[in-house]
């Protein structure tokens, strides 16, 4: 087994508080969502009486594709500020586990705002 | 193994201050301990490393048979808490709890709850909108719940009003007698954790002072006043930790290792015998040289 017992009840301890302390990021990955569903609707609203559809040249696709790169900065702009890094610590972990779990965390978040 | 904690020569260096110096402590199993000594002493220093927060410079430490740094067997039986520790900001008192009985085997969920009621924390509030001693209630809540063999708690009543503080320490030493564990608080509130402790260890300028039972410190110093000249050549060739003049009587803290001979002597020439109090050596102990006190400090 890779993990021992208490490894792994570590890691899930701190992969389970990442993602409560994530609840703020999630909210601000649906605002630009919405932000941005708001904006391309209007784009296509303006584009249609011009007789170009954004749909057609894959417009929606890079409107995602901009969602997925600017909620990704967010996160890992977030994710290693010393304030935050400093409240990590203070359930036992130790650098593995703190690796492994922002790794997985960090998947999974970007899973979610993807979604 | 009945030390929890053993250290050989331990020893931490900052930049350009050493914190701990050669440190050579062993700490028993099921113990209430105090660690007392002044501010920059190295008390906290001290107890970072027990908690694997710190890697030594030099030295050892081993904390349940094993290096404590990044060590999880070790860390998962520690719980350390001092008035820095903040949890995330984000987090709900509820959501913090929920994390403790993910965290530790061991964890009350029924006495964590009894505590928050008791201390009137709504679990449903933010950690972030908790007052000071809101959040230092809290925190203890925290560390007494957890039920780890090893607390730690690094000043753990600072911010509280002298009410709370009392509650506490009823709290934690019925909780100590019915889960026996091994508790070290340091503090500079002595007078209040004097009474229920069982050992204390002083600590000062990064050096270990003493390490012992309060049965043992209750009776170590005694104050002598007396004539000048008559307590002056009493206490020639004795180990004095404080004297203070006051017209033509003199007031001295010495050891108390008393033969049946010197009390007589003492009580022949009217010089009053009282017990010194540990805040008293403490305060002795630590005074760096200044046995006199502020009216001799040159």
């Amino acid at each position: 087994m890779i993990l021992s017992n208490i490894e792994m009840r570590s890691l899930k301890g701190y992969i389970l508080s990442e993602l409560l302390a994530s609840k703020k990021i999630y909210v601000i990955g649906a605002s630009i969502n919405i932000g941005n569903l708001l904006l391309s609707t209007i784009i296509e609203l303006i584009m249609i009486p011009l007789g170009q559809s954004s749909s057609n040249n894959g417009g929606m696709l890079t409107v995602g594709f901009g969602v997925t790169c600017i909620t990704m900065l967010i996160y890992s702009i977030l994710l290693p500020f010393d304030k935050s890094l400093k409240t990590k610590f203070i359930f036992p972990i130790n650098r593995k586990i703190y690796t492994i779990g922002n790794f997985i965390t960090f998947c999974v978040n970007t899973f979610i705002l993807l979604i | 193994m009945d030390n929890i904690i053993a250290c050989n020569q331990l020893t931490k260096v900052y930049k350009d201050k050493k914190a701990l110096d050669s440190i050579d402590l062993n700490l028993g199993k099921n113990k209430l301990i105090g660690l007392i000594g002044r501010n920059g002493a190295g008390k906290t220093t001290f107890l970072k490393t027990c908690a694997g927060y710190l890697k030594p410079t030099s030295g050892s430490i081993s904390v349940f048979g094993d290096k404590p740094f990044d060590n999880l067997d070790v860390l998962s039986n520690i719980t350390f808490i001092d008035e820095e520790i903040q949890y995330d900001e984000s987090l709900s008192l509820n959501d913090i709890l929920s994390l403790g009985k993910v965290f530790y085997r061991n964890w009350d969920s029924v006495f964590a709850d009894k505590l928050i009621r008791y201390f009137n924390l709504d679990g449903k509030k933010k950690y972030k909108k908790l007052s000071r001693g809101m959040k230092t209630q809290f925190n203890i809540i925290m560390g007494l719940s957890c039920r780890t063999p090893l607390t730690l708690m690094d000043e753990p009543t600072l911010g509280l009003d002298v009410a709370v503080r009392k509650e506490f320490y009823n709290i934690l030493i019925k909780d100590y007698m019915e889960n026996p564990r091994t508790l070290i608080i340091s503090s500079h509130l002595m007078s209040e954790l004097e009474n229920m402790l069982e050992e204390m260890v002083l600590i000062h300028d990064g050096r270990i002072v003493f390490h012992k039972s309060i049965e043992e410190l209750q009776g170590y110093g005694i104050i002598l006043n007396g004539k000048k000249e008559t307590v002056q050549s009493f206490i020639k060739n004795r180990n004095v930790f404080k004297t203070e003049t006051f017209g033509e009587s003199l007031i001295a803290g010495i050891e108390n290792n008393l033969s049946k001979d010197d009390l007589n002597y003492l009580n022949e020439n009217n010089v009053d015998i009282s017990k010194a109090s540990i805040e008293d050596i403490y305060i002795w102990l630590t005074n760096n040289g200044k046995a006199g006190g502020f009216d001799d400090f040159k």
